[in-house]
């Protein structure tokens, strides 16, 4: 946690607050867990997802049979 | 319906870029069973928990931003300013789903999760309670994750309603929201307060939370929920032990009794249950009711992690030098 940047005096009670099986958890992935914290980008994923979509790079909206 | 629609696009088909543009539309429309006319008949067609607080996010933050409204909404003091210095991890420009967790039980509440399907977040919702959602809104091979907090749904327009990042109402369509939501692997929690059921309880997972609640020594909101959860599955003994658990870690000692004697009502072979009362009866003097229920808990314990435990209580009562009963009366 410190060399992520968390200040020590926030440690400790970070700390206290997990469960062991959480603590385990926390160890082993602090690194590579999902962390969400973007801004909003939805809007321009969709259209970069609709764009892929209609030249054919990715298939993800079924069509109607 | 579906006619309607398939008689109006043979209208259109001289015009053939309105008519793409048609069936992309109606591309989109699948919808997934879970969210069916039969699935979601008990639900309002349309919610929005529009009293919700906004809290538009700083840099990398929605983390912090998405647990203060769903804290906030439950009704605990606190600021996505307070929180970011509990769950904000600088180095991964981001905050971690074990920690958001973490940090709602901080603030007395317990955080359950719900079951991955689009019907437990409407169900919330329906019930009052926005719902905090993971997203990665990005590609499965190139993730990019976002907390957000779902607080309506319209059936009809097949739509979610978000608190997300700095846009205070958004609205996404039922499959890019979904789409967004299946790629974390479907996350989403409830914020309760101690005492407050979420819409479609699993005594499992809602012990389970109350025992990390117990376990990280929030207490007093441990109690709240084992009692509700004792009043909600009355066939269960889970729940009253754990009530005595509590009251015997605070030294309650009667109200720890009278749980383990409600837990062994409902279950006389349940092996802690016994054990316990056993300890606590041989601190009271009563070595001929502690006899009982140690050798009952040894017993039950057989071939269980709780032999060796068992076992040692029942040594513990045959060692005292005073092998009579003191005073005791049925308290």
């Amino acid at each position: 946690m410190h060399a992520l940047g968390v200040e020590s005096a926030q440690i400790d009670a970070r700390l206290a607050a997990l469960t062991d099986s959480e603590l385990n958890q926390l160890a082993q992935d602090i690194e590579s867990a999902p962390a969400g914290g973007i801004l909003e980008v939805i809007g321009v994923v969709f259209i970069v997802l609709l764009i892929l979509e209609a030249v054919g790079v990715i298939d993800i909206f079924k069509k109607f049979p | 319906m579906n006619r309607s629609v398939s008689t109006y696009s043979l209208r259109l088909r001289a015009y053939s870029p309105v008519f793409a543009l048609v069936v992309i539309l109606s591309a989109c429309a699948t919808r997934p069973p879970e969210l069916s006319e039969a699935a979601t008949a008990h639900l309002p067609r349309q919610v929005e928990l529009t009293s919700t607080p906004f809290h538009p996010q700083d840099e990398y933050q929605c983390g912090p931003a998405a647990l203060a409204t769903v804290l906030q909404s439950s009704g605990a003091e606190v600021s996505p300013e307070s929180l970011v210095p509990e769950v904000f991890l600088p180095g991964r420009k981001g905050s971690l789903a074990v920690e958001l967790i973490a940090a709602t039980r901080t603030h007395d509440r317990l955080a359950y999760p719900l079951d991955p399907t689009p019907l437990a977040i409407l169900e919330e919702i329906a019930a009052g309670r926005p719902v905090l959602v993971m997203q990665n809104v990005a590609l499965k091979i190139a993730p990019t994750w976002h907390f957000a907090v779902v607080i309506g749904y319209d059936l009809d327009a097949r739509t979610f309603v978000l608190r997300s990042g700095t846009v205070e109402r958004l609205v996404m369509s039922e499959r890019g929201f979904l789409r967004t939501w299946d790629l974390a692997d479907r996350w989403a929690i409830v914020v309760l307060e101690p005492g407050q059921l979420p819409a479609n309880p699993d005594l499992h997972r809602y012990m389970t939370a109350a025992a990390e609640l117990e376990a990280t020594g929030r207490l007093d909101a441990a109690v709240l929920a084992y009692e509700k959860a004792h009043e909600h599955w009355p066939t269960s003994a889970w729940p009253a032990l754990g009530v005595a658990n509590v009251s015997y870690a605070q030294h309650k000692w009667a109200a720890a009794e009278e749980g383990y004697r409600t837990a062994l009502a409902i279950d006389p072979s349940n092996v802690v249950a016994n054990n316990n009362l056993a300890e606590l009866l041989l601190e009271r003097g009563c070595l001929t009711e502690a006899r009982t229920h140690a050798k009952r808990a040894s017993e039950e314990a057989i071939g269980t992690p709780l032999e060796e435990a068992a076992n040692a209580t029942v040594k513990k009562i045959e060692q005292r030098p005073d092998k009579a009963d003191t005073t005791c009366d049925s308290r």
